[in-house]
């Protein structure tokens, strides 16, 4: 071929991308979509954790944990090689059990055994395609706010309630000639989190996640991924620490190890559907949990849509 | 629009119904934006392969595309394969149409589709999309230009046809942007 070589960026390979990854709905792909597209996904996901985790692994019996996510998630293409995107989800949970977080004898509003919703923490990410041959490299950077004030003790909490700042890369990859139509694709992020009490727990994730193109709608998807928390408070070693009560929460130092999978379909050339489930295997000082995400993903042009609304009356050219 | 640029569509386009796989293109003959008169007919019976690309001068795809697209023109057409460019979206004018082609060096005639007629008559719904139609004018590719994961399946479409086999990808679900189509009166 004469002229420009292909450029490999692209391409909104599904907004459910990120979502096996992470217990909560996180962002991130190697591949971007091309400039001036939009992208507009709705994603609900349901977690659910039987069983939390001590610092050797063990499994133990405290209850369940039920979280019910629903995320509204917008993104944009500055450039070819630069996207953003910005996500908000809000959050309904509930903890069922016999051994509820107290606070001066009285079981905490979060582990009353009704659900509790609240909007979680707003979730912002740039991501820059530095390299576009067959291996593509994408750096980013991520943030996350509270956007409310909610409870942050409990087993049943929605979240840290803290600020976090992340970097990490994208790694993607087609996988032809050696299997045509499938992608791989590597994560790697750290993030720093708000220290609780002067104490840093701040945490490395890596997934690795495998796509296969069925049919030209239909694409499967397989992943890997798992958590290492840097500092933080081991359960039940510190964690019982009276001490620590008021705040262990937020400063856990959860590991994780799980595998997930995922499916989604173009319903139209702009307009998917998917869905996906991810369970942890594994892990220290949090919970092991199961999650199943679905939702639908709207591709559009924000340009086409002006263009479109500022359309002339039908000309009268022959 | 000055006479040059004008579109004079003579299709019998009763409404959009997709064209189907082995099927013959229909007929249609307009005058390009560069003044060239380009009868798909004729076209056919005197190229080995014909395609039909949906364009737009505003959806990023379609943008994103545009360079490969001059590329498969500028390597395919000494082969005998003739690119006709197709911009039926009604809100984007013959001058953007031009200027967009200037920019990607678009060589190959270019149709400003007043009226989304030729779209109709094809059954085309998203900017980029590709028809590819062999020396008996039978449709042997339909979708997009490039996939997701930028698999050439136009190009390979194109290299089977010319070869004379069968298109092992004939179809694939284009993705981009709508075409948009005039206002139906109420």
């Amino acid at each position: 071929m004469s002229g420009q070589a292909p450029r490999t960026a692209l391409m909104g390979i599904a907004a459910a991308a990120g979502l096996l990854a992470a217990p909560t709905p996180s962002l991130g792909q190697a591949w971007l979509p091309p400039k001036g597209e939009a992208s507009f996904n709705l994603v609900y996901q349901y977690q659910r954790a039987p069983w939390h985790t001590s610092s050797t692994g063990e499994r133990l019996d405290r209850g369940l944990m039920e979280w019910n996510y629903v995320m509204a998630d917008l993104g944009y293409s500055i450039s070819d090689r630069l996207a953003v995107r910005v996500a908000v989800p809000f959050v309904l949970s509930k903890y069922t059990g016999t051994f509820p977080h107290r606070m001066n004898g009285n079981v905490v509003r979060a582990d009353n055994g009704s659900q509790h919703g609240t909007l979680q923490d707003l979730r912002v990410e740039a991501r820059f395609m530095a390299t576009s041959g067959s291996l593509i490299v994408t750096p980013f950077v991520t943030g996350g706010f509270p956007t409310v004030k909610y409870e942050t003790m409990g087993h049943a909490s929605p979240g840290r309630g803290l600020w976090e700042v992340g970097t990490g890369v994208n790694l993607g990859r087609r996988l032809d000639p050696f299997l045509p139509n499938a992608y791989a694709q590597g994560r790697y992020a750290i993030t720093i989190a708000e220290k609780v009490v002067g104490r840093p727990h701040n945490r490395s994730n890596a997934s690795l996640d495998l796509g296969y193109f069925l049919t030209s709608a239909l694409t499967l998807r397989a992943s890997v991924a798992g958590q290492m928390t840097h500092g933080g408070l081991r359960a039940p070693q510190d964690t019982s620490n009276p001490a620590n009560l008021l705040f262990h929460d937020r400063l856990v130092r959860e590991d994780y190890f799980g595998v997930g999978t995922g499916v989604s379909y173009a319903l139209t050339g702009s307009t998917d559907v998917f869905v996906s489930g991810f369970k942890q295997l594994s892990g220290r000082n949090g919970v092991l949990s199961s999650t199943l995400a679905f939702g639908i993903a709207q591709n559009f042009s924000p340009a086409q849509i002006i263009r479109k609304k500022r359309r002339s009356p039908p000309s009268t050219e022959p | 629009m000055s006479p040059p640029f004008a579109l004079t569509l003579c299709a019998l386009a009763l409404g959009p119904s997709a064209l189907g796989l082995g099927q013959a293109a229909p007929d249609f003959s307009a005058t390009a934006l560069d003044g060239r008169r380009v009868s798909l007919g004729e076209a056919v019976r005197s190229h080995r392969a014909v395609v039909v690309l949906f364009l737009s001068t505003v959806c990023p795809y379609a943008r994103y595309f545009a360079d490969h697209v001059s590329d498969l023109d500028r390597t395919y057409g000494p082969k005998g394969v003739l690119f006709v460019g197709v911009n039926s979206n009604q809100f984007e004018t013959a001058e953007e149409t031009i200027e967009s082609a200037r920019d990607h060096d678009y060589a190959f005639p270019i149709i400003r589709d007043q009226g989304a007629s030729i779209a109709d008559l094809f059954g085309a719904g998203r900017t980029p999309e590709a028809f590819l139609l062999d020396a008996e004018g039978k449709l042997r590719y339909r979708g997009w230009v490039r996939s997701k994961l930028l698999s050439p399946d136009l190009q390979r479409g194109l290299d089977a046809v010319l070869a004379g086999k069968p298109v092992r990808v004939a179809e694939t679900k284009a993705f981009g942007c709508t075409i948009d189509r005039p206002k139906l009166p109420r």
